[in-house]
């Protein structure tokens, strides 16, 4: 009688996650665009890891970049004004 | 001679003629040390992201220009000096420039700034936005540079 698996393994279904900056070429990373830079960043001002993003190492290092610029004239925050809890 | 954007930052609550004269003075020493101005763009008085020195808002300008190494210290050491900044920052874009496409992109810019400014009497204002379209086909970067202030001036 065969071994029967006590508990099945659950199946994750891990998404490919791709560099939007790698499939649309017309996106560009600019210091000047804190719109964009915003998709990057957690509500508290951090700065989402390429694990989570999807993005390439390469773009990465650029948004990361591009969010310090940003940062440095007050285009984006360090640590946004939070409403008090 | 390289090509560089400059960002800076005068105070908010300052008059127009304060910041006038800030782009006038930089326009000046960036010519006046071996640099050539492209263009200026005027994003306006923005909130910012964090109180420096204890305003909450700040008039942005930028500066397209081709220039060396010296123009940019020069530049910079004048930033530190005036009291009406209250930040900058400065980007290589290129590191050649020919001499002869920069040429066409100013007088394309000019070309583009003239018409609007004839008719009404703001010519600051009316300036940047309509340039953006006819300066973009020159070169790659002009279009990504020329799309970013003007969405971010809508904000």
């Amino acid at each position: 009688m065969p071994v029967m698996p006590r508990r099945k393994r659950k199946q994750f279904y891990v998404r490919r996650k791709v560099c939007r900056f790698c499939v649309d070429q017309a996106l560009s990373i600019d210091y000047k665009d804190a719109n964009t830079l915003r998709q990057f960043v957690t509500e508290r001002g951090k700065i989402i890891p390429r694990r989570i993003s999807g993005n390439c190492a390469r773009h990465q290092r650029r948004v990361t970049r591009a969010i310090k610029q940003a940062r440095l004239l007050a285009l984006m925050p360090y640590v946004p004004m939070m409403p008090p809890p | 001679m390289r090509r560089y954007e400059s960002v800076w930052v005068v105070q908010g609550d300052l008059p127009d003629e304060d910041v006038q004269s800030t782009i006038d003075k930089f326009s000046r020493i960036i010519s006046s040390h071996g640099g050539t101005l492209v263009g200026l763009d005027d994003w306006g008085r923005r909130k910012l992201a964090y109180k420096i020195k204890g305003t909450t808002r700040g008039y942005y300008i930028l500066a397209d220009f081709a220039g060396t190494s010296a123009t940019v210290k020069e530049l910079e050491r004048n930033y530190r000096i005036d009291d009406r900044i209250i930040r900058y920052h400065t980007v290589k874009k290129s590191d050649k420039v020919n001499l002869e496409a920069l040429q066409a992109e100013i007088a394309a810019r000019a070309q583009a700034a003239a018409p609007p400014a004839a008719a009404p009497p703001p010519p600051a204002e009316a300036a940047p936005s309509p340039e953006a379209l006819p300066a973009a086909p020159s070169s790659e970067d002009a279009a990504s540079e020329e799309k970013t202030p003007t969405t971010a001036k809508e904000e």
